[in-house]
């Protein structure tokens, strides 16, 4: 493992003249499942805005796979390779479900077939046809992290994709990111939930204010409990 | 993105649509009418006419939107109720008129009206009588106009009895005929004679006021000129013993029946105080002099007291039966409406400087023998620059003026002439204020050209005002020589009349003896329509149908289904420009002319036919009086003209603008003078015109240019040779054929 | 022949397929705006004046280079797109984030210019186009004789309203500009070139007010302007039929068609102001117009 395949440097973004994150810095390597913790308005979402180029203005330094993506335009950085699965998920309400699943492009070769997704997601292909927001919340997150897996996209962003679901589907999704995992697929996920995350993630920032404020290793999960409390407010 | 637009949006989306599309006309004016004929007398002599006089006065009025309440022969009750009804009514509404004719008698200066079961043995019985005051208060109501009309006076029998119940020294105070109404604010009192004296019965079904009344009050024309129409009928009629008497005072402009085109009438130059006329008129309302008056006119003529004061004149000179001075169409003036573009106008009238104002028939001579060195006189092209006109007018019409000035320069090379331009952008009240801004602060002397009809009255109105002079050539109404004529306008090159005339006779003596007519719907298109279809029918034609389309309808499908259907030989287009355009070119495409029906564009210009196309227009007939090609003189002509206007023909408008400007620099150099708006043009009328393009010719008495006028077919596209080349000549009309009579036109210059 | 309220049923039959034809342009045209307005939230005030650019770009193709009508079915509408895109590229994409209005007032400022200049250079009065020889002349239908060009012109109209139709709601480009519609940033940030699309899009619904105009010209006299009497009506029908939506202007501008037509047998003064009417009502009844999916 030589150049990590995300770094991010002295991260700055502003929404309009509020000056929203201050130096981020944080590495992912390949194969990794990497979680941003921290409350909310802590600037997790922000950072995941800012690494896909969707943020009102940035600064600082993005290398992905080697290369600086900080000026480059949202689109640009989708054909990169990165893709987004957004807060509240996205989905098209203009769009039937079958649309919705086929709207990203494919930007590199490699992705999860449609078959396979539906293996993964087995309701995607009982409601194809249904307008994308008749789904429930689970269906429309699988739909919201399946269309990115068509893709090709090697990093994925997921913001928040347990928010509001019931346990059961939150296992589901826990048990599909393992399996991406082994896939080969890198994620950067944010989270407000450090026990699923702990179910996932191999390393851990911890955000708070727009700036990374601590950093640990799946291993020390345990031995920091309390200190995450108190970083979580919970 | 996504339709987040919301309310206001679609709130402001709606408001400018509605604004583009506002074109819908005032129809919620509400009218009512109280109309009374009393003949059939109990105790006094019977009258035959009134119960004629008052259903046909009743019809009338009906057809011109009024509720009527008529009421025929009534007795005290019969006229209380009837008056209690008209009350109610006029209080709701914007337009009221009570039209009385039967017996009326006078009692201590107050005038009362007879019902059928009135008796007069003594002042008592004058209770059985109805008060005109009162009737009067009632009409009052109205928001917008009253009107009172008494056709009454006659020989009042019931007098006799009362001057003899009361004792001869008191039987002075019953005089014959009514005492003067008083007249207050926003009214109009029309009586059938003057204070004092009677009135005939006459001999027909009606009285001859009434008869008079009928024949004008269809008319479309403002309602003040209407009343005096029928005052002038009638002194006319009863060989000018009973002169009616007319009293108007309101403000603004009224119509019975529709407005004129195109829109708002001409706002006149802001009045002089009113307060400072109102005094001023309350002191000499009353008086007998002329002079006076005439100075009280040169003062205050553009209010509505010199409206007033003007009427009053004109009574005078009836009654002492002299030679009747023309008279300037009394129009009340328009409240000052803000400019919207150009600058406010801010001047007076300003009274022209050494001349009376009531003009007399012979035109003052100058008092210098030279042409002062120092004077320029100085022209204005008032036309269409950007829109819809200016290829009839516009710069080609700046282009002519040009070479008018250049060879009136080879023959009097010391008066020294300049040319301003300005675009009116077919909208009155700009026209309006760019000319009194032109005869105020740059001292215009003279403006020509002016295509629109409802900017040419408006800035003739201007003129006459300022005692300046005006050329018509681009405008088509012929009421500029008609009811709104006036000593300072000379229309020259064409009019609705001359085109209806020539256009539809010829049409109809070479076999389409039957009409159908499509008509543009506003004032201008139904004249259009009015003109032709009197000719249509005078020479042994048929109007089958008619259907009236908006203005600026770009499809006339439609339209032109219905005239299919109607199978009529000749389709008459009462419309003008793109309407015009459209129909011609719609109409091939429904092969209507390939059917056996023909077309007659009543108003087409040479550049409409380069619109067209050849392929589309030929065959249709229509009349210019100048045609580029018609002759050498005409060609030398062009040639000059397109050394300015390279690759454009010019058209009759432009000629005419060439003309008209080189007749008036002909007479301001023959008078020596170009100060008296009102002399120059009387010396224009004087001087026979003879010039390079119209030929021989005459300005008449009321400012028609008269000159022969030319029907010619549209060629089609194998017989044109060169560019330019439209028109065979199919017929040529003389000028003493081509325009309306001078006698039919009811322009008050025109009479004596 | 029998009579319907006091017209004959012949009368009654022509004027509505008149109408029917009247309505298929008003299709076309709406038809362009509807795509700009709900795709791009512009409201494209100069698209009377690409119209009569349509129009003029047939004649100007005709005079200068001998390509008839059939060519200039194609080649106008390309041109004057072209246009479009460069208006598009050069002033609109700076408004896409500010109120509505700026974007009306920017488009109304073109229209007058476009007008204004045409009208310099070509004068008033109107250029001649003629009806292509193909579709001369016309068939007697019995209760009327309908011109063979406005068989073409519902033909055209049908075709190309499907088309549009189908292209936003059944294929994958116009399921991009749709979501594009819904959500710019995130549809851009799957790595769909956003402004390029917005930028062919309004491409597109001009080049649709310039097919019009090619169709307009052999038939409305062709100039400077006759965009903009037919503007009003047709921002009329799309705010009837919902703006945004595709099938809304559509069907509103067939409808409106025929309504008119109507009104043209029975008070043909009204005519003009029938549909102004309606939109008054409709905005009342329905704010978002008859088909259009609200806030």
């Amino acid at each position: 493992m030589s150049e990590p395949m995300l770094k991010v440097e002295q991260l700055e973004a502003w929404y309009g003249e509020s000056h929203v994150l201050h130096g981020v810095g944080l590495e992912i390597a390949e194969g990794e499942v990497v979680t941003l913790l921290g409350r909310n308005g802590a600037g997790k979402t922000t950072t995941l805005k800012s690494i896909m180029g969707i943020v009102g203005r940035r600064a600082g330094s993005v290398t992905f796979e080697g290369k600086e993506t900080i000026t480059r335009t949202s689109d640009a950085i989708a054909r990169a390779g990165i893709a987004l699965c957004p807060e509240e998920r996205g989905i098209f309400a203009s769009l039937d479900v079958e649309e919705n699943l086929l709207l990203p492009p494919q930007v590199r070769p490699g992705g999860l077939s449609v078959e396979q997704i539906f293996e993964l997601f087995p309701n995607l292909r009982e409601r194809l046809h249904s307008q994308g927001t008749k789904l429930s919340g689970g269906e429309q997150q699988m739909l919201a992290i399946g269309r990115i897996l068509r893709t090709g996209a090697r990093l994925l962003l997921l913001d928040e994709p347990t928010e509001g679901l019931a346990p059961v589907i939150i296992q589901q999704i826990g048990k599909t990111i393992r399996m991406l995992k082994t896939r080969g697929f890198t994620i950067l996920l944010v989270e407000q939930n450090f026990r699923f995350a702990q179910t996932v993630a191999d390393r851990y920032y911890v955000m708070e204010h727009g700036r990374i404020i601590d950093h640990m290793a799946n291993a020390d999960i345990e031995a920091n409990v309390g200190k995450l409390h108190e970083y979580l407010g919970v | 993105m996504g339709f987040r637009g919301g309310f206001r949006l679609r709130l402001a989306l709606a408001i400018l649509l509605f604004a583009g599309c506002f074109s819908v006309p005032a129809l919620a004016e509400r009218r009512v009418a109280l109309v009374v004929g009393n003949g059939a007398y109990k105790n006094a002599a019977r009258l035959p006419n009134p119960k004629n006089d008052a259903e046909d006065v009743a019809a009338a009025l009906k057809r011109g939107g009024f509720e009527t309440i008529v009421g025929l022969d009534l007795d005290k009750a019969g006229m209380d109720d009837a008056t209690a009804r008209f009350a109610r009514a006029a209080r709701e509404a914007d337009v009221a008129i009570f039209y009385y004719s039967g017996h009326a008698m006078q009692f201590s200066g107050v005038n009362y009206l007879m019902p059928v079961d009135a008796r007069l043995t003594d002042e008592t019985d004058l209770r059985r009588m109805v008060r005109v005051d009162d009737i009067v208060a009632d009409v009052q109501q109205a928001k917008n106009l009253r009107i009172m009309v008494l056709d009454s006076c006659r020989d009042n029998p019931l007098a006799e009895e009362l001057k003899r119940s009361i004792g001869r020294t008191r039987a002075a105070a019953v005089s014959r005929g009514l005492a003067k109404i008083d007249s207050p604010q926003g009214m109009i009192v029309a009586y059938s004679t003057q204070s004092g004296r009677t009135a005939e019965d006459g001999t027909g079904r009606n009285s001859p006021y009434t008869t008079a009344f009928l024949k004008h009050i269809e008319a479309t024309d403002e309602i003040g000129t209407v009343f005096r129409r029928v005052s002038a009928d009638v002194y006319e009629g009863t060989k000018r013993t009973q002169l009616p008497e007319l009293s108007l005072s309101f403000i603004g402009e009224f119509y019975l029946r529709g407005r004129p085109t195109p829109t708002i009438a001409a706002p006149s130059p802001v009045p002089t105080p009113v307060n400072e006329a109102a005094s001023a008129w309350s002191v000499i309302q009353n008086t007998t002099s002329q002079a006076v008056l005439e100075d009280f006119i040169r003062q205050f003529g553009g209010t509505i007291y010199g409206s007033l004061a003007r009427a009053r004149l004109d009574e005078l000179k009836k009654s002492l039966v002299a030679v009747a001075a023309p008279v300037a169409p009394a129009v009340p003036p328009q409240l000052a409406q803000p400019a919207k573009s150009a600058p406010p106008v801010q001047q007076a009238v300003v009274a022209p400087p050494t001349r009376p104002s009531a003009p007399s028939a012979d035109a003052p001579k100058p008092a210098v023998g030279v042409f002062p060195a120092s004077r320029t006189v100085k022209i204005g092209v008032l036309s269409d620059m950007s829109s819809l006109y200016a290829d009839l007018g516009g710069p080609g019409s700046t282009a002519a003026a040009k070479l008018a000035i250049a060879d009136f320069a080879q023959t009097n090379p010391e008066i020294k002439v300049e040319l301003l331009s300005s675009d009116h952008q077919n909208k009155p009240d700009i026209g309006s204020n760019i000319a009194s801004q032109w005869f105020d602060v740059d001292k215009v002397d003279m403006i020509v050209d002016t295509p629109n009809s409802g900017v040419a009255l408006a800035v003739s109105q201007v003129t006459t005002t300022k005692n300046k002079v005006f050329i018509v050539s681009g405008a088509a109404s012929s009421d500029l020589t008609g009811p709104r004529c006036n000593a300072n306008t000379v229309h020259w090159t064409y009019d609705t009349w001359m085109l209806a005339n020539s256009t539809a006779k010829a049409v109809v003596k070479t076999g389409g003896n039957s009409w159908f007519f499509l008509t543009a719907d506003y004032a201008f298109g139904h004249a259009l329509e009015r003109d032709t279809a009197a000719v249509v029918e005078k020479n042994g034609g048929k109007v089958l149908n008619k259907v009236r389309h908006p203005l600026n309808t770009s499809d006339f499908s439609s339209f032109l289904l219905q005239a299919q259907a109607s199978k009529a030989k000749v389709i008459g287009l009462a419309n003008a420009g793109g309407d015009t355009l459209n129909s011609i070119k719609q109409a091939a495409e429904f092969g209507i002319v390939k059917g056996g029906q023909s077309l007659a564009g009543l108003l087409i210009f040479a550049s409409d036919v380069n619109a067209l196309g050849l392929a589309t227009a030929q065959g249709l007939v229509l009349t210019e009086s100048w045609y580029w090609d018609a002759n050498d003189a005409n060609r030398a002509w062009t040639k000059r003209w397109q050394t300015e206007r390279p690759g454009k023909f010019p058209n009759m408008v432009q000629a005419g603008v060439y003309a008209g400007t080189l007749h008036y620099l002909k007479s301001v150099a023959a008078l020596m003078s170009a100060t008296d708006g009102k002399a120059v043009v009387a010396k224009m009328k004087e001087t026979p015109t003879d010039d390079p393009l119209f030929g021989k010719g005459t300005v008449r008495a009321d400012g028609r240019k008269t000159h022969d006028v030319f029907l010619f077919e549209v060629k089609k596209p194998s017989e044109s040779k060169y560019p330019g080349d439209l028109y065979k000549l199919r017929a040529t009309i003389p000028a003493s054929e081509a325009f309306r009579p001078l006698a039919e036109g009811n322009c008050p210059l025109a009479r004596g | 022949m029998f009579e319907i309220f006091g017209i004959p049923s012949n009368a009654l039959f022509s004027q509505l397929l008149i109408g029917l034809i009247n309505g298929s342009f008003y299709a076309l045209l709406s038809l362009g705006l509807a795509v700009i307005f709900g795709m791009l939230n512009i409201i494209n005030f100069s698209h009377g004046a690409q119209y009569m650019m349509g129009a003029f770009v047939a004649y100007l193709l005709l005079q200068y280079s001998g390509l008839n009508y059939w060519w200039a079915l194609i080649v106008a509408p390309i041109l004057v797109g072209l246009t479009g895109v460069l208006i598009e590229r050069l002033l609109l994409q700076w408004l896409y984030k500010l109120d509505h209005l700026y974007g009306l007032l920017l488009t109304f400022g073109l229209a007058l210019i476009i007008e204004g200049v045409f009208r310099n250079y070509f004068g008033a009065s109107g250029l001649p186009y003629q009806v292509p020889d193909a579709l001369r002349g016309g068939t007697n239908l019995g209760f009327m004789f309908l011109p063979n060009y406005r068989a073409w012109v519902i033909f055209i109209s049908l075709v190309v309203c499907f088309g549009t139709w189908f292209v936003i709601e059944r294929t994958k480009l116009g399921s991009n500009l749709r979501a594009a519609t819904e959500n710019p940033t995130l549809v851009r940030a799957f790595g769909i070139n956003v402004p390029r699309m917005i930028t062919l899009t309004y491409g597109f619904g001009v080049a649709l007010a310039a097919l019009a105009g090619v169709m307009a010209a052999p038939i409305y006299n062709v100039s400077p302007q006759m965009g903009a009497d037919l503007i009003i009506v047709v921002f009329a029908v799309v705010v009837i039929g919902g703006m945004g939506s595709i099938m809304g202007a559509i069907v509103t501008g067939f409808g409106l068609g025929v309504v008119e037509g109507l009104t043209k047998v029975f008070f043909p003064e009204a005519s003009n102001t029938v549909i102004f009417v309606i939109m008054a009502i409709v905005l009342l009844i329905r704010p978002a117009g008859l088909f259009g999916r609200g806030t």
